[in-house]
């Protein structure tokens, strides 16, 4: 067997995507095929008795996720498969021929080596041991070890990653022997997907689940309700969503939300809900306008909110909190089964609007301050009576100084519409509030920087009128412009600055698709590949294993095989290089 | 009838996008419902109805619009919920009294042009006016059939589906429009060499310019990455020069894609770049080019990878270039009068490796590109056709240039007015505006050493340029009224280091609808101030919707919240 390191093996110009790159991997150039009538055992752990067992077995929480991730391993490696023309050079004859003696994987064989938690299905961080070991023989037989039926799921991913597509429609791998130890750097790694300013139907939702599991994502962070809709169909208040979604059929009813949270689950990637509050919840108002404050004021609208419509939930209101009260315990029960967090949102208040709300009359925040405390104190009592740990945004605990419990997730963002994220700004910061975070003595932090909104960059989508207002604002960049590319997400280390004894704090990350200008047309190409970066860097680590920033000139080709691997899957991702570039090396660098 | 002004009509909330927007343009509010057994008639160009006339490119360009009038209506069309409070009922009531269209009379009132297949630049009349009568009478009336067939486009501009699926109508009658174009050359410029663009993308992407009353593609078809183009007298271009075996263009597939273009009103304009961006052509003929993928150094022999140039004063690449024209504009020549010689970003540099030539002094090297272009042009001139360069070639290199030469700029504004003033005709596409390329991020890896200077990647024309500053880029900016004449028009750009079929429609529309509006209808509206943002915003937005109904996968330029809600997204 050829150690080989990752420069080696990419000079050597062979196609090696495995993405996020594991904790420990060696490749031979052996060739080995596989064909779709492989058998693929598991032995289900504590759950079954004997050797290995078919696949199609349901009887257990155990056999439904690993039942799952062995039908998606065959579609992938036989279904949605791609011939990497790409990263061979122009008209070389690079695919391995078939002949009579070629060796096919005769074996692949799933070992759990313990019993899965009882939370499988909804882990809070670091209840589900994500690891697993894969080894693939020179002769063809496969083992994928781990300690969870989900580290099963991750093995299973990566043991696709190392399949092409033949011209002639077989498959093969040039990568024998394989060995492989693998294991997640942070613990929470997520997408934030704002389905209220566009609405997307559940397959999109699906689809990106899908992307996401694919590179060994964790966490989608469904931001279900702003201002400009209200997605989720509550029975108990069934206003809410008949006239605040943005149309009829436009929201999420109990059942497909949890067909949503089931598929997710099943893949390990847990979704969870945030209901953002007190600001952006403008939408509560077309059925409810005595619960907002300061709703969709005009021509103004910039004193009293980010964004139009303007408007929030008034702070010293009992129909307010009656109104929260029959939500959460219509809501919460429900999504309870399949999530063990919910986020409470945060961020954004605008202290004018309370100057309009007639509970309260001023924007002095001596007195708002012990009254968002209350609210949330309120919420996250109902939260916890649920199971489930709230999360907040960053300006609950850093502007406002709230006192929150100690298992609450706080969620930084760590800049703001006026400051963008320009230049070392953002690094600089993240240092700073750090040591604010954790003097205040929270345990649990999920980093996310503006380098991770993948909104940014398409300009406005606010009209200027002609004149002033149009030269103020000309060229017309949006508010964190530019456009993030995935070199700059990857460059961002979630630990940078952060003392030692203090990483153990962060809990991971997320990327963030607010959908101002996307919705489920460019879908897609807004999230991916660009969020293969952030989940490199969240599974994988910042640095190398030399505790240098990993390279681009070795992740470029990698990230353009996964972005392959995507479209081969549906997902309408973007190349980020010419096949010039892929199909020669390294030579596209500086 | 009432004559609305635009501000007042969207202030109304209801949608009614015509993009781009007609000089003249009025509109009222009565409902008319159109099916599919409307009947189409076609004077063609004279007495007789269509389909008995003999201009028989003139009748398929007809004929094609028609059936593409019928398929946009009917399949093609979509239901306008974004452009109305939510939840509301805004869809008009079918009932056994509702008005239908009744006719459609397309009336041309001259002949078509004999290069009516390939126009000239103002050969052709693109004008039209419509009138729909709230009794349902339609008419169409032009000098050309180009001009019914901008006419048709406009028409089905009209019209909504309705939720149920039953049913098409307009809101606007009665409608009367008179239109005429502000510029003649509005083009978009596709690259398939960096990213092979099968044929379905292309007619895809000229379906949806045409329906932007676009009229040139500039088909950028090959460059140092890769040469898709095949060539019959020398096929090994094609075979070693294409990426892949199966991402090539054949005689057949170059033919047919002219065609299209011309049933359209859409006007090929091929280019060959050169004497950069052919380092393509070294995988089959490695003694034409000079500094053939210098590598690590590229950076400074090109401005990407692979660095390489034809030699500039080899006999060997002018017996290929006459070769290689033969070959190609006599099967371009039928349905075209324009070809693009290139001649952007040529590297001094280069010519240091080029042992026909030994130096990068521009002394020596500026008499060899002299009589390199004026050899190209002679042999286009020969074949008939019309050149078009980069503005380099006049504005960097001095080149003297016959006087039909177009030259497109694209690196300033001044450019436009250093071109005209050198009485040279202009295209505009000032790269900081109107390419849409930019803002991706650096496509170039950066090794650890040089990484930190580089952070955080911006490519070279960052930021993305949004659809607003491409709308408010006027082409006649500091050019002189009595120059403005020469100002044909201009091109978007899609340049594809980091584009391909999967991210094409979004890199391209519907920003480049912008384009598309300020060189039909001018940068001005009619009282000679910049078009409003205001107004032309949920006229974008629906056009985007119209393209995403035509399958053309269109970004959204803002949250359905503004446009639900008329012109509240405002500041």
């Amino acid at each position: 067997m050829r150690i080989a390191t990752f420069f080696l093996a990419l000079y050597a110009c062979c196609a090696a995507a495995i993405w996020p790159i594991p904790s420990s991997y060696t490749s031979g150039e052996a060739v080995l095929w596989i064909d779709a009538g492989v058998r693929i055992t598991y032995n289900g752990a504590n759950n079954y008795s004997g050797n290995g067992v078919p696949y199609a077995d349901n009887t257990t929480t155990s056999h439904r996720i690993v039942t799952a991730a062995i039908e998606r391993t065959y579609d992938t490696i036989f279904s949605k498969n791609f011939i990497p023309w790409k990263f061979h050079p122009r008209n070389s004859d690079f695919e391995p021929h078939a002949n009579a003696s070629k060796t096919c994987i005769s074996s692949v064989v799933l070992q759990q080596n313990d019993a899965d938690p009882s939370d499988v299905l909804k882990p809070a961080a670091g209840t589900v041991h994500e690891s697993y070991s894969l080894t693939v023989s020179v002769s063809g037989e496969v083992m994928i070890s781990a300690v969870t039926s989900i580290g099963l799921v991750r093995g299973l991913t990566t043991f696709t990653q190392l399949f092409f597509k033949h011209s002639d429609g077989s498959v093969y791998t040039t990568l024998a022997p394989v060995a492989i130890q693998d294991a997640p750097k942070f613990q929470h790694r997520g997408l934030n997907m704002d389905v209220s300013r566009a609405y997307y139907p559940p397959a999109a939702i699906y689809r990106t689940i899908d992307a996401l599991a694919y590179n060994k994502f964790n966490r989608l962070h469904l931001h279900a309700t702003d201002s400009q809709s209200w997605t989720l169909e509550i029975p108990s208040l069934p206003l809410l969503a008949e006239k605040g979604a943005y149309e009829k059929g436009l929201s999420y009813s109990p059942a497909v939300l949890q067909q949503i949270q089931e598929y997710g689950a099943l893949q390990g990637v847990e979704v969870y809900i945030e209901i953002d509050m007190p600001g952006h919840t403008s939408s509560i108002w077309f059925a409810y306008p005595d619960l907002i404050a300061a709703f969709n004021v005009q021509p103004n609208w910039d004193s009293y909110a980010a964004e139009p419509p303007s408007g929030t939930l008034k702070l010293n209101s009992t129909a307010v909190y009656d109104f929260l009260n029959t939500l959460f315990d219509d809501l919460l029960p429900r999504v309870s089964q399949y999530s063990s967090y919910f986020h409470t949102g945060g961020d954004e208040v605008n202290v004018n609007a309370y100057k309009l709300d007639n509970t309260v009359g001023t924007n002095d925040t001596a007195v708002l301050q012990p009254l968002i405390q209350k609210l949330v104190d309120r919420n996250h009592a109902q939260v916890r009576a649920n199971g489930l740990i709230p999360v907040v945004w960053e300006e609950m605990l850093l502007v406002w100084n709230l006192t929150l419990g100690s298992d609450v997730v706080v969620q930084s963002w760590l800049s703001d519409a006026t400051e963008g994220s320009q230049g070392a700004g953002g690094k600089l910061q993240l240092l700073g509030k750090f040591h604010t975070y954790s003097n205040k003595k929270y345990t649990n932090l999920i980093l996310m920087a503006t380098h991770q909104y993948l909104d940014c960059g398409h300009g406005q989508w606010l009209n200027f009128n002609p004149g002033t207002s149009s030269e103020t604002f000309y060229p017309y960049a949006d508010y964190c412009s530019p456009r993030k590319n995935w070199r700059l997400m990857y460059a961002y280390d979630p630990l940078h600055g952060v003392p030692s004894d203090l990483a153990h704090l962060v809990l991971g990350g997320e990327c963030s698709i607010w959908s101002e200008q996307t919705d489920p047309v460019n879908l897609d190409r807004n999230v991916w590949p660009r969020a293969c970066a952030a989940a490199e860097v969240l599974w994988s680590g910042a640095k190398d294993a030399q505790g240098q920033n990993r390279s681009q000139v070795t992740a470029a080709p990698r990230l353009s095989e996964m972005r392959e691997r995507l479209v081969a899957r549906g997902v309408m991702a973007e190349p980020i290089q010419m096949p010039f570039c892929t199909q020669n090396g390294s030579q596209c660098s500086l | 009838m009432i004559w609305i002004s635009l501000l007042v009509a969207l202030c109304a909330s209801s949608a009614q996008a015509v993009w781009p927007i007609p000089s003249e343009y009025s509109s009222g509010e009565g409902v008319l419902w159109i099916d599919q057994s409307v009947k189409i008639s076609y004077n063609g160009a004279g007495p007789g109805s269509y389909g008995s006339h003999k201009n028989t490119f003139s009748s398929k360009i007809v004929s094609n619009a028609i059936e593409r009038t019928y398929d946009t209506l009917f399949n093609k069309n979509f239901v306008p919920w974004k452009f109305h409070p939510r939840m509301t009922t805004f869809e008009p009531a079918l009932t056994s009294n509702s008005t239908y269209v009744k006719s459609i009379t397309l009336h041309q009132n001259a002949s078509d042009p004999t290069d009516i297949m390939k126009p000239a630049i103002g050969s052709v009349d693109e004008s039209y006016t419509l009138t729909v009568t709230s009794s349902g009478e339609v008419s169409i009336t032009a000098a050309s059939s180009i001009g019914i067939s901008y006419g048709l486009t406009t028409f089905t501009q009209l019209f909504f589906k309705c939720g149920g699926g039953d049913g098409v109508y307009t809101t606007l009658a009665p409608v009367s429009i008179t239109d005429s174009p502000k510029f003649p050359w509005r083009g978009l410029n596709i690259d398939t060499s960096r990213t092979f663009k099968p044929l379905s993308d292309m007619y895809a992407m000229m379906d949806a310019m045409a329906y932007n009353k676009m009229n040139r593609l500039h088909w950028h078809i090959t460059d140092a990455q890769a040469w898709p183009l095949e060539i019959p007298s020398m096929p090994e271009l094609a075979d070693k020069g294409a990426y892949i075996s199966f991402q090539k263009y054949s005689p057949a597939d170059v033919q047919a894609l002219y065609e299209y273009g011309a049933l359209l009103g859409i006007e090929v304009a091929m280019e060959i770049d050169q004497p950069g961006h052919t380092s393509s052509i070294a995988f089959s003929h490695p003694d034409l080019i000079a500094a053939f993928n210098v590598f690590p150094d590229w950076g400074t022999y090109a401005n990407e990878p692979p660095s390489g140039t034809f030699k500039l004063n080899s006999t060997a690449v002018y017996d290929f270039l006459e070769k290689l024209f033969d070959d190609l504009l006599p099967r371009l020549k039928p349905l075209t009068s324009y070809f693009h010689l290139g001649g952007d970003e040529v590297n001094l540099n280069a010519y240091n490796l080029d042992e026909t030539v030994g130096t990068n002094h521009t002394a020596i090297l500026q008499p060899l590109m002299q009589k390199f272009m004026d050899r190209n042009i002679a042999q286009l001139q020969a074949a008939g056709f019309t050149p078009l360069v980069w503005e380099e070639m006049l504005l960097v290199w001095n080149l003297t240039l016959p006087a039909e030469t177009i030259v497109q700029t694209w690196l300033s504004d001044e450019s436009v007015g250093e071109v005209v003033a050198l009485g040279h005709k202009a295209l505009v596409g000032n790269y900081n505006y109107w390419y849409l390329d930019c803002g991706q991020g650096q496509w170039i890896d950066f090794s650890q050493e040089t990484s930190a200077a580089a952070w955080p990647y911006p490519d070279y024309c960052s930021p993305r340029h949004n659809w607003r500053l491409m709308y408010s880029y006027d082409p006649l900016s500091g050019i002189p009224a009595n120059s403005t004449h020469l100002v044909l028009g201009g091109e978007a750009h899609i340049w594809s280091e980091q584009t391909d079929p999967v991210n094409l429609d979004q890199m391209v529309w519907p920003r480049t609808c912008a384009a598309a509006e300020v060189l039909w209808s001018g940068a001005k509206d009619a009282s000679g101030q910049n078009r409003s943002q205001i107004t032309a915003s949920p006229r974008l937005s629906e056009m985007r919707e119209r393209l995403v109904a035509r399958g053309v996968r269109a970004e959204p330029i803002t949250m359905p919240y503004c446009t639900q809600n008329g012109t509240q997204c405002a500041l």
